[in-house]
């Protein structure tokens, strides 16, 4: 799943390593959520959307799959 | 500053798992060779142990991230708990031969030949709690690593099965009941190192 995460954390200026402190997840996590490699549970999604002030789809871009 | 210094962490603790390996083999092979004595059992032993490490040194050196994505504190966790966990099952595998013929109580016996498991069980009381808190996708890593393992070997055993009933194989029970469990470790190593790359 796409999404903006990585421009979301720069703005900020954190580092993965510190969102991943953040979130209490891994930088390794945090990186596959960047690429798109993983996605969120549910509740680590709100976790997210609430960490940046948006909603989950201003995050996330759902594809339909083909 | 030494060699070994200047090296990252997973390669000096790969060269460490290489040289207890080699250790182990050398040990085994010398036994083997009838330069010490040592019973058949010792010496499986001896082999499997060196074989385990010198895979896992190969895992460390070429694989560095292939145990996904705990983090170090959770990691210094689980090795503080599984290293003496699986140190005392390798002490015990050492002599529970001799201690078995040695016990002739029923009870006793009992015990003395669960003994192994009962250790092998506190090894995996280290797994489950470093699986329980890992986060989100260290834990899919795993579970799908499991079901991956748990895949194959039943699959092996069932062909094996087939295989024994058309006598084309003759693998004694002991042995084939012995060696589910280091099947599915070995397994879920190697299935790991590949679906962790996957999340990379």
């Amino acid at each position: 799943m796409k999404n903006r995460l990585r421009e979301l954390r720069e703005a900020r200026g954190w580092s993965q390593g510190e969102l991943a402190e953040r979130l209490e997840v891994s930088r390794q996590t945090v990186n596959a959520l960047e690429t798109g490699k993983y996605d969120p549970s549910l509740p680590l999604a709100f976790k997210l959307a609430r960490m940046f002030g948006q909603t989950i789809e201003d995050i996330f871009v759902f594809e339909q799959p083909r | 500053m030494s060699v070994l210094e200047t090296l990252p962490s997973c390669r000096r603790k790969s060269l460490f798992a290489l040289g207890l390996g080699l250790a182990c083999l050398a040990l085994a092979w010398a036994g083997l060779a009838n330069h010490w004595p040592i019973s058949d059992h010792s010496l499986g032993l001896l082999a499997g142990m060196g074989a385990g490490a010198v895979f896992s040194a190969a895992l460390l050196w070429f694989m560095p991230d292939s145990g996904g994505s705990a983090p170090k504190a959770l990691m210094r966790r689980y090795y503080r708990e599984f290293i003496p966990a699986m140190l005392a099952y390798v002490a015990v595998m050492l002599v529970w031969k001799r201690l078995l013929a040695w016990v002739q109580l029923p009870a006793l016996r009992l015990l003395v030949a669960l003994l192994p498991a009962l250790l092998v069980f506190w090894v995996m009381r280290a797994f489950v709690r470093f699986v329980r808190d890992s986060d989100e996708m260290q834990r899919r890593i795993e579970l799908e690593a499991g079901a991956a393992s748990a895949l194959l070997v039943s699959g092996g055993y069932m062909a094996a099965g087939f295989l024994q009933t058309a006598e084309l194989i003759d693998v004694p029970s002991k042995v084939a009941m012995l060696w589910v469990f280091p099947a599915l470790c070995l397994t879920y190593g190697i299935a790991k190192v590949f679906i962790a790359r996957r999340y990379r």
